[in-house]
């Protein structure tokens, strides 16, 4: 009785310590589950639009400031203004060192002209030249990560990079998926960012808008939808014989016992 | 999963056309396998229970959106996008929380079954979601597990998962 009596607390317990675990571990991603269909964002914002992408306005920059108070700063965000940003940057509290006297540190990134990129490699997002101010100013190693967070023009696979340009080349960085067209990766460095896949960008002009059914015919989404009603009405099909019969087996028995 | 991914192409997991051929899929199978006759009372805990465990879910999320001031999104395209979360959330679950881990659980007992069937959740994401997210899925795996497990119907998960999902929304 007392096994019966603890078991469940033991495993929700269990899992609870698990889920900690899990979220520790995890990619920084703010969704609770990376699950049902993708958010309906706006088509992505090209600098230099390509042939067959969806005409939109321009990019945006992202622009944020952390206060810097007894010596140490202030956790920073700086989100580019789309619908999901294209380009977001954190640093956790105290990461940053200033120089004398300077109140504040400021992290901008602007999206700027394509670098040409090497062999196999493709730009599957704009170029963004993430900078620091005032001068003097410049990530502490150590602590809590600082992130940069990307915005694919498309969620095809396999999974493309973060990367940034150094000395005349595209150098990968260990970049996680958040969700499906979102990448992170540790910010270690201040310079030009970019998503790099492995081949060619694929651009539909459906294939990141609000109105789209993206990826696939219309024709397959309402069949889809048709299936689906068929099963769902099965489902209740069988739900009803098993109530019918779960109503009549007292009955059958009542009348067996007379 | 295979699936899904073909029909998505480069639209990845914003695909509506994968997302319900996949939800129908996983329909099928939990239909082809037999239903099990759950008291209406126990399915209306479960719900309850199901809505415990979507907050448990949403907390982490929640509190992080709080710290960093995140994106609010606008509700333009909600209903339609929150109509097949729900069917491809719960279509995952009458198949892996419903009969996989039924067939299991009468084979092995409950503990196996949650770790299966989380295993399951896990690699089910993968191909789409990208490898970072397994170990968070299959945690989160454990979790709707167990609410199955301590509920005893299907009804607690789904209504988790389902709305996890759906306060993802807002907590991007």
């Amino acid at each position: 009785m007392v096994v019966a009596v603890n078991r469940p607390a033991r495993l929700v317990t269990a899992a609870l310590l698990l889920l900690a675990v899990g979220w520790s571990v995890a990619p920084r991603s703010a969704l609770p589950l990376y699950d049902g269909i993708g958010f309906p964002d706006e088509p992505y914002r090209f600098v230099q639009r390509p042939t067959g992408a969806q005409e939109t306005q321009p990019p945006t920059s992202a622009r944020g400031s952390a206060a810097i108070k007894g010596g140490t700063s202030d956790p920073l965000v700086a989100a580019s203004a789309e619908v999901a940003p294209q380009l977001s940057v954190f640093i956790p509290k105290g990461r940053l060192t200033a120089p004398a006297g300077a109140p504040k540190i400021t992290v901008t990134g602007a999206p700027v002209a394509a670098v040409p990129t090497g062999r196999g490699q493709y730009l599957w997002s704009n170029v963004y030249d993430v900078r620091i101010s005032p001068a003097g100013a410049a990530l502490k190693t150590g602590g809590q990560q600082a992130t940069i967070t990307l915005r694919s023009a498309s969620a095809q696979r396999p999974q493309p990079h973060i990367a940034y340009y150094a000395n005349g080349r595209w150098v990968l960085m260990p970049t996680f998926a958040q969700g499906q067209d979102i990448y992170i990766a540790e910010l270690t460095t201040f310079g030009k960012f970019a998503v790099l896949g492995g081949n060619p960008l694929l651009v539909t002009k459906v294939s990141s808008g609000k109105s789209g059914s993206s990826g696939g015919t219309t024709v397959g989404l309402f069949v889809g939808i048709g299936v689906g009603v068929v099963v769902v009405v099965l489902f209740a099909l069988g739900w009803l014989r098993r109530a019918r019969a779960r109503a009549e087996a007292p009955a059958e028995e009542e009348s067996a016992e007379t | 999963m295979a699936l899904r991914v073909r029909l998505a192409g480069p639209a990845g997991a914003r695909s509506e056309t994968a997302a319900i051929w996949f939800a129908v899929t996983l329909g099928l199978v939990a239909l082809a396998i037999q239903q099990p006759d759950v008291p209406r009372a126990r399915v209306l805990r479960g719900m309850l229970v199901g809505l415990v465990g979507a907050a448990v879910l949403c907390l982490p999320a929640a509190l992080r959106h709080l710290a960093l001031g995140g994106y609010v999104a606008p509700t333009d395209g909600y209903l339609r996008w929150a109509g097949f979360v729900v069917v491809v959330a719960v279509a995952e679950e009458a198949l892996l929380r419903g009969s996989l881990f039924r067939l299991v659980e009468a084979r092995a007992g409950a503990v196996v079954a949650i770790a299966v069937t989380s295993v399951a959740f896990g690699l089910l994401h993968a191909p789409v979601y990208g490898w970072g997210v397994v170990p968070l899925d299959i945690a989160v795996g454990v979790w709707l597990g167990t609410l199955r497990a301590v509920s005893g119907t299907v009804a607690a998960p789904a209504v988790a998962h389902a709305v996890a999902d759906l306060a993802g929304w807002w907590l991007r």
